[in-house]
């Protein structure tokens, strides 16, 4: 927290204190009409009602009585004044900056405490709306009904889809949200505007990806495996042209099937993020592939591998540089499982076009050997790699594993691999998954503080 | 899978905000992790502040203040020192610099910084003194302009710290950066030195009631919002503190060292409100009738001058802005004459015809004209601009002398009374650099060895106290509007026509 972005909340805390300290407002709020000034009483009801939306549950006796201390002093300055101070605390407090979960005490068995009903009200809001909950979910909490199962689900059902069925826009840009974090979008716009890429490409190249895993996700149903392997392009004409394909030729994007250009693989915006720019580099695309959709991190390499790529010969081939991997032990362990992935996209260039051919006219060699994950075995291209990707349990994994992280805000660990087994079930689509975060376990209870 | 055993090490930690398993609180309402890192640039200052509580926690100010027709150089230009030959630390402030010497620890006199950019003359030199391009030609076309056509080419260098105060600062107000000047005209290079963009002037507040309604038609105090909320936020900023401090036991280890870090910065914020007690007053709407169309009569010019001073060092001391240009009067005779009864140098001019100097410089004789008391083009004239032209002569060198030293006497009363307008530990002064300056060298037009003098070293970021003299080869004067943009925080390699460009100017910056 920097003094710059404190600051910065307090400013905001003062302004929306200002606004929201207004003499109809008030009186809508707190029920004391009419009156020129605000009496204690009324600021003490103002204080509650405010309290229970920005603080997200209804505050306790003695948190009125200590905010209510402000009011007192200020009083000499005037009434609105003074209450505007207090809102101002209110709206700095760290029950309205932070996300506050102590759990419910009485219900602690030593190992885990279930959030309080309020708790999960904010959770639940926060992850599948983005915002504070609405009145609906407070009062929810209030019955306490979200302790039951079917009235969780029907709540997070409703969070989710509107009254009419479709997403909530709200909803959906949690959802946008998420598929353009785990496509690397940022990285993408990043290298999108580096060198040798034209200004008209740059953009679209996001673009398509996000309607590729948009078209899987939504129109199909599937989940980020699928985009993987798509068996198609969905391109518009600038991108048709880009990658010569037969296809549109005006703005809007179709879908042209092809077993080339088979997914999110081949496309020009995640290699332009793998390669930091254009760069076909085989172990830059091995290591953004696994890293992404196999949720491996690799180490560093250590210091005899970096200095053994430094004194390789010029003249070798990059399929040549990549094999010599193999032959050194330090560069090995990675290597193997990071280079064949890499190998099987060498027909598509820094910008997913396909060529047959290396520069010097030698014919491409795609064909690579997989190793380490359920997806091992020989493969010849992209469309082979893709098709090992999306039918992997590994890879399968690792897309729940990415739900799992945006909801909770942290990496799952072994204690939490049971409960993603049995809640984001593989197979499920992404938006059914989506549905069931709100009941997984993880998500409704928190350790106790001396089980961590 | 048999490379990576450990699930927690999965994913690649960068992508989302990491919250320890068993968190207390899980995720700030405002994404915490991309603000901080946006404003990591930021953070330096503060802390490195902190150290150092002398005023460095004011904001930093600029005025630009230019007088017309050059100077006098063996009046202007540092003397020997007491030990000879005038050297960087050793020297004397020349006669018109004479109002200066109490603030000589504060005082910078450049010397070969040459406007390299134009031949001379008063509309190019104008137009290229803060936007260091070269105005001469149509950019479009290439066909050289006439003068009535020249304007400076890019942003001048006061606008650009502004912007970049704005960028940078989020306490900045909102009407940062001001053009002032003298006369209702604006269009050609005469008439500007402020520029928002290439060939854009920037909109002049050509009189003192214009400026007051601008920075102080809200008043400073109660009614202001600024001042009430500094009020309110010293008073519960204890109490915020406080709630944070509650909270902390009932919270994990890493989640306590979270909110205490949130603590630290309401100290920080509260120790900050504390220095920054200002000397502020709202100034009175000056006298419409007398100064809403002064600027267009002569005789008004000391009482104006003393006003315009006066509601810039408080527009400073309330923060009403950073940034102020003061174009003194316009350079050359074009739109009046400029005379100046008060120091026995002709009489006032006329308010009935405005247009006096413009008309005797088609006039060689010296005869008195019931309108305009000076058609005199000759040695003997009492109008600045004329007797410029005259400098080897000495009856006009004695009056050009006494001029300048007025114009800069002036300036040195305007240092005087930051100086003496207090802030936090220190003064107005302290944290604002000055630069006075003209639009040619000297009354021949010519634009090398160009008049440049700083008073101030903007909270401690320009050495001060010397005389720096670049020698016969000297530097282009956009060097020294480029370490005038890093000394401000900027940190651009260029400023202006970048073929003119060789870097700050060295043994400026501290």
């Amino acid at each position: 927290m920097s003094t710059e972005l404190v600051g910065a909340f307090i400013d905001d805390a003062e302004q929306l204190a200002e606004l929201l300290v207004d003499r109809d407002r008030v009186a809508a709020f707190a029920g004391c009409a009419g009156a020129a000034s605000f009496d204690a009483e009324c600021a003490r009801s103002f204080v509650r009602e405010l309290g229970l939306r920005a603080w997200r549950r209804p505050l306790a006796d003695e948190e009125v009585g200590a905010l209510m201390t402000t009011f007192e002093r200020e009083r000499s300055e005037g009434s609105r004044y003074a209450l505007e101070s207090v809102v101002t605390r209110l709206l700095s407090a760290p029950q309205f900056l932070y996300r506050v979960e102590l759990g419910d005490v009485s219900r602690d068995d030593g190992r885990v405490r279930p959030l309080t009903s309020y708790e999960l009200a904010s959770r639940l809001s926060f992850f599948y709306r983005g915002g504070p909950p609405d009145e609906e979910l407070l009062d929810a909490a209030r019955r306490g009904v979200l302790d039951d199962p079917s009235a969780l689900r029907s709540q997070v059902r409703r969070l989710v889809f509107g009254p009419d069925g479709d997403l909530d826009p709200r909803s959906r840009a949690q959802l946008d949200s998420f598929l353009a974090t785990v496509a690397g979008q940022d990285a993408i716009a990043t290298y999108a505007r580096g060198p040798g890429l034209d200004q008209e490409l740059g953009p679209l190249l996001g673009e398509e990806v996000r309607r590729l895993i948009e078209h899987v996700v939504f129109v199909e149903g599937g989940h980020l495996p699928d985009a993987l392997h798509t068996g198609y392009a969905l391109v518009n004409g600038p991108l048709a042209e880009h990658y010569g394909l037969v296809g549109p030729t005006g703005d809007e994007f179709e879908i042209v099937p092809n077993d080339r250009h088979v997914g999110l693989l081949t496309q020009g915006g995640p290699l332009v993020a793998a390669g930091h720019g254009v760069n076909p580099s085989i172990v830059m695309r091995g290591v953004f592939i696994l890293e992404r959709f196999a949720c491996v991190l690799f180490p560093p390499p250590p210091p005899e591998a970096l200095e053994l790529a430094a004194n390789l010969p010029p003249e070798l081939t990059p399929r040549e540089r990549v094999e010599l991997h193999s032959e050194a032990p330090a560069c090995a362990g990675c290597h193997r499982l990071i280079d064949p992935v890499g190998i099987a996209l060498s027909h598509f260039d820094g910008l997913g076009r396909f060529s047959e051919r290396y520069v010097d006219g030698e014919p491409i060699d795609a064909t690579a050997r997989l190793e380490g994950f359920d997806f091992e075995g020989p493969i010849s291209g992209a469309g082979d790699l893709a098709a090992s990707l999306a039918a992997s349990e590994d890879v399968a994994a690792c897309a729940s594993a990415w739900i799992f992280r945006f909801a909770h805000g942290r990496i799952p660990g072994d204690v939490d691999a049971c409960t993603i087994e049995h809640t984001l079930r593989a197979g499920d689509s992404l938006v059914d998954q989506w549905l069931a975060v709100g009941a997984m376990s993880s998500f409704r209870f928190i350790p106790s503080p001396e089980a961590s | 899978m048999h490379f990576v055993r450990d699930r927690k090490k999965l994913i690649s930690r960068r992508h989302f905000l990491r919250g320890a398993s068993g968190a207390v609180i899980a995720l700030p309402l405002l994404d915490i992790m991309g603000c901080e890192s946006a404003r990591t640039g930021d953070l330096v200052a503060p802390r490195a502040a902190a150290l150092d509580p002398g005023g460095e926690l004011n904001p930093r100010r600029l005025c630009i203040v230019v007088q017309p027709n050059g100077t006098l150089r063996d009046e202007w230009f540092p003397r020997a020192g007491a030990a000879g030959a005038a050297t960087e630390t050793d020297f004397t402030l020349n006669h018109i610099m004479g109002g200066l010497e109490r603030h000589r620890s504060r005082v910078t006199v450049l010397k070969g910084v040459h406007n390299r950019l134009v031949w001379g003359g008063h509309f190019h030199g104008t137009a290229s003194l803060l936007t260091g391009t070269d105005p001469t030609f149509d950019p479009d076309t290439g066909a050289e302009l006439p003068e009535s056509q020249v304007r400076g080419l890019s942003i001048s260098v006061d606008q650009a710290i502004a912007r970049h105060i704005v960028a940078t600062d989020r306490t900045a107000p909102a009407d940062l950066a001001l053009a002032l000047g003298t006369m209702n005209q604006t269009g050609s290079g005469i008439h500007d030195v402020s520029y928002t963009g290439p060939r854009t002037q920037a909109t002049k507040l050509w009189n003192p009631v214009l400026l007051w309604e601008r920075l102080f038609s809200t008043p400073v105090g109660d009614d202001d919002g600024s001042e009430r909320r500094r009020r309110r936020r010293a008073s519960i900023l204890d109490d915020v503190r406080d709630d944070y401090v509650r909270l902390q036991p009932k919270l994990g280890r890493t989640d306590r060292e979270r909110l205490e870090q949130h603590v630290d910065a309401i100290r920080e914020i509260e120790r900050r409100l504390s220095v920054t007690t200002r000397e502020c007053s709202t100034p009175l709407r000056p006298n419409a009738e007398v100064f809403g169309d002064f600027w267009q009569f002569n005789h008004r010019l000391p009482e104006a001058l003393d006003l315009t001073y006066e509601l810039i060092r408080l527009a400073f001391a309330c923060d009403r802005t950073r940034v102020v240009t003061l174009l003194m009067r316009m350079e050359g005779q074009s739109g009046g004459e400029i005379t100046f009864p008060w120091l026995g140098i002709g009489k006032a001019s006329d308010p009935d015809n405005a247009n006096c100097g413009t008309e005797w410089t088609r006039r060689p004789d010296c005869e008195p004209n019931a309108v305009c008391n000076d058609r005199c083009q000759g040695p003997e004239s009492t109008e600045h601009h004329a007797l410029s032209h005259y400098e080897h002569h000495p009856g006009a060198y004695e009056k050009l002398k006494r001029i300048n030293r007025w114009y800069c006497d002036q300036f040195a009363g305007f240092a005087d009374a930051l100086a003496r307008t207090t802030e936090g530990t220190g003064s107005v002064l302290d944290s604002s650099v000055l630069m006075y300056t003209s639009g040619i060298a000297r009354g021949d037009h010519s634009v090398d060895d160009m008049p440049f003098l700083l008073v101030g070293s903007a909270g401690g970021r320009l050495r001060t106290g010397r005389f720096l003299d670049y020698g016969r080869s000297g530097r282009s004067h956009n060097d020294l509007l480029l370490a005038l943009l890093h000394a401000f925080g900027a940190t651009d390699a260029t400023f202006g026509a970048p073929a003119h460009n060789g870097g700050p100017l060295p043994g400026l910056l501290a």
